[in-house]
């Protein structure tokens, strides 16, 4: 469950340093390059630099940041595997089966291997901006950035009740589990299903109960955002520097 | 000193159906005194949360009022809003109450729908915060927090709203006992602070021993209010809103029967409990004899029981006549010490005639001993060989049957004899 807890990361992370507003606009703005950008060059710049500052500036122990590596390549590898035999005219590789031919092309193999790096560059961007920035600084910047009040507070509210309806999820399954709910597939279903209408049950007890407890601090529409800095010049330079790099890498090698 | 005549929150006859039919309340007078520390008890569904849902206006009695500071609750969107200024509720499940994604920000949440300005608000966070003790968790996220964290998050965004009564709703249940008593440490210092406080609760030793006035609701009624003492002294009524007495109270109750425990101010918390044991005047006896005093405690066949009667017993001094010599006998039977001397066996008879010294008794010697000792006289009593093992076992064997202990002495004490029995059987506790 560690990973369910990368938030601990940012809170814990001396990339706050930064101000938010910078963390948010570089991972973005690295984010966007990565994918406009039509080098594998600039991809693998893009990933090695977020790399770097998630294992050194960040702080984020790189058995963490291994594991979360994993976890997406474990589809974008088939994914980008399967581009290198889809499209192309040279073929580089033949293999005649009797009813059809595999063949692998240099320009497939070139695709591939682009996906791959343009991949890792956007993954490690957004690790990046989730491995230092809290979930209330990212709404707070949505707020500022004029994103309409009810997207980001239904936002909110559904970021803070996936947590407790997990937990509710895990002491359902587990008392059915304890019970034998789980001993063969028909109970399988079945205890499935029960999970699931009683979890909406659930789902509408706590509602009410929000509801009373919110009208009871006088909700009235507003929930609070943290107050955010105009990040320092300093800081905007450098955000620009880095976002300037990485864009003339992208243009030079091609 | 507070103004304790007036009333902040007062119910009369309220009423109230759900939607469903179901009564939960059946004409209801309550109220709540300025800086009070109400509790208020009651069985599972006994309307404990449909009442205080009214006091803040959530729910809208069927029949009947709710009164905040004389004045009957309103139900437009303004007074409401003011009400529920006023009146804080903190509910049972924190995750039930906090929405935003930060500690921080939902403190925030109560002061921001106020309307405050931001340096308030700031300012307000900061305090509760502080007042709670989670000042260093303000920037995490709720769902990393223990379940006592959350809870003191959630009194942090009712305390952020300053209200004047704050009423928790089963405040200690899931909460460690560690928590629970750093939580009653809180509510201690809410309370100095000039709040109004009111516990929803089952826990009786917390009702008990920190309310200044219990309200006990039964089947959607008020059944009983009034000072905790008298509320858990009621047996029938403890009984009947399925309670139970709490255990300070149920033994010093205990002591009190016993004697062991003076009668006056009942106390209640350990401290004052243990200022109020007393020891009373006890013996220690086989039981199951015929005895003239109340049994206080049974343990393996013995008892201890107190006795009516107070005076001074005396003791028995048992002397080998054959082992001591002439001075020393002399010098003993002129003690101021001793007031009556018994020769018992023709040895010792003979003895004494030599020494010139004469005895109180000659016959009947142990019996005649036992008497006087009960009258408060100290005994000597002159004997030897086997005949002081026998004297010996005829005191103590009085003492068993009667249950009145004589302490009994023998000289020059002698490994052969076991002191410790003779003890035990004709033990005093006063000595």
């Amino acid at each position: 469950m560690e990973l369910m807890n990368l938030e601990a990361y940012a809170i814990k992370s001396p990339a706050r340093k930064l101000n938010p507003y910078i963390r948010v606009f570089l991972s973005v703005g690295a984010l966007f390059i990565a994918v406009v950008a039509n080098s594998p060059a600039s991809s693998i710049y893009v990933f090695l630099f977020m790399l770097i500052l998630i294992l050194f500036f960040a702080r984020i122990p790189s058995g963490v940041v291994f594991k979360l590596l994993v976890l997406p390549m474990s589809f974008v590898i088939p994914a980008s595997l399967v581009i290198a035999f889809l499209q192309g005219e040279h073929a580089i590789f033949s293999l005649n089966a009797g009813f059809a031919t595999i063949r692998i092309y240099r320009e497939g193999v070139m695709t591939s291997v682009e996906t791959l790096f343009r991949s890792l560059a956007g993954i490690s961007s957004l690790y990046f901006l989730i491995l230092t920035t809290t979930m209330s600084e990212l709404f707070s910047i949505l707020k500022s950035m004029r994103f309409p009040d009810f997207f980001i507070e239904i936002s909110m509210m559904v970021y803070r009740f996936i947590f407790i309806f997990l937990e509710e999820m895990e002491i359902m399954v587990t008392a059915t589990a304890s019970r034998l709910g789980f001993s063969n597939f028909r109970s399988h279903l079945r205890s499935f299903g029960m999970l699931g209408s009683m979890l909406f049950i659930k789902t509408l007890e706590k509602g009410e109960k929000i509801q009373i407890a919110m009208e009871s601090r006088c909700y009235d529409g507003k929930i609070p955002y943290l107050k955010l800095q105009f990040p320092p010049a300093g800081q905007i330079i450098l955000l620009i520097l880095i976002l300037l790099s990485m864009t003339m890498v992208s243009m030079l090698y091609r | 000193m507070r103004v304790i005549e007036m009333k902040v929150i007062e119910t009369r006859g309220l009423e109230f159906t759900y939607p469903g039919g179901l009564r939960a309340l059946k004409g209801v007078d309550f109220h709540l005194r300025e800086g009070e520390r109400a509790v208020l008890i009651g069985h599972n569904g006994a309307g404990k949360t449909t009442l205080t849902l009214h006091f803040n206006g959530i729910l809208r009695p069927t029949k009947g009022e709710v009164l905040f500071r004389g004045e009957p609750l309103r139900y437009d969107r303004k007074f409401l809003r003011y009400i529920r200024t006023k009146v804080g509720i903190v509910f049972q499940n924190p995750d039930d109450q906090i929405i935003a994604p930060t500690v921080k920000q939902d403190v925030a949440f109560g002061p921001a729908n106020l309307g405050l300005p931001e340096d308030e608000i700031e300012k307000r966070v900061r305090n509760a915060l502080r007042a709670v003790g989670v000042e260093k968790y303000s920037e995490h996220p709720p769902h990393q927090l223990s379940f006592g964290l959350k809870k003191r998050v959630a009194i942090a965004g009712i305390l952020a709203m300053d209200p004047e009564v704050i009423i928790f709703d089963e405040p200690t249940a899931n909460l460690d006992p560690q928590s629970s008593e750093e939580f009653l440490d809180l509510l201690d210092e809410l309370s100095i602070s000039g709040k109004t406080l009111m516990l929803v609760t089952h826990d009786v030793e917390i009702a008990y021993e920190w309310a200044e006035r219990v309200w006990v609701l039964h089947e959607g009624m008020v059944v009983a209010h009034g000072d905790p003492n008298e509320i858990f002294s009621n047996s029938k009524l403890i009984k009947t809103i399925r309670m139970k007495r709490p255990k300070i109270l149920e033994i010093y109750r205990n002591l009190r029967e016993r004697s062991f425990a003076k009668p006056g101010r009942i106390p209640k918390n350990v401290l004052e409990l243990i200022d109020s044991i007393e020891i009373p005047n006890l013996r220690y006896i086989p039981d199951g004899e015929g005895l003239d005093g109340r049994i206080i405690h049974r343990r393996d066949g013995w008892a201890v029981v107190e006795t009516a009667e107070t005076r001074k017993r005396g003791r028995i001094v048992i002397c080998d006549s054959e082992v001591m010599d002439e001075n020393d006998l002399v010098k003993m039977t002129d003690s101021e010490d001793i007031h009556y001397i018994g020769a018992m066996g023709t040895k010792a008879k003979s003895r004494l005639i030599e020494t010139g010294i004469v005895p109180d008794f000659t016959s009947n010697v142990v019996n005649n001993s036992i008497l006087k000792a009960l009258a408060g006289y100290n005994c000597l009593i002159m004997t030897s060989g086997g005949m002081i093992r026998h004297a010996e076992r005829r005191i103590k064997d009085y003492s068993m049957s009667c249950g009145i202990g004589i302490p009994v002495e023998i000289i020059p004490s002698s490994p052969d004899y076991e002191r410790a029995e003779v003890k035990n059987a004709g033990l005093s506790y006063e000595g």
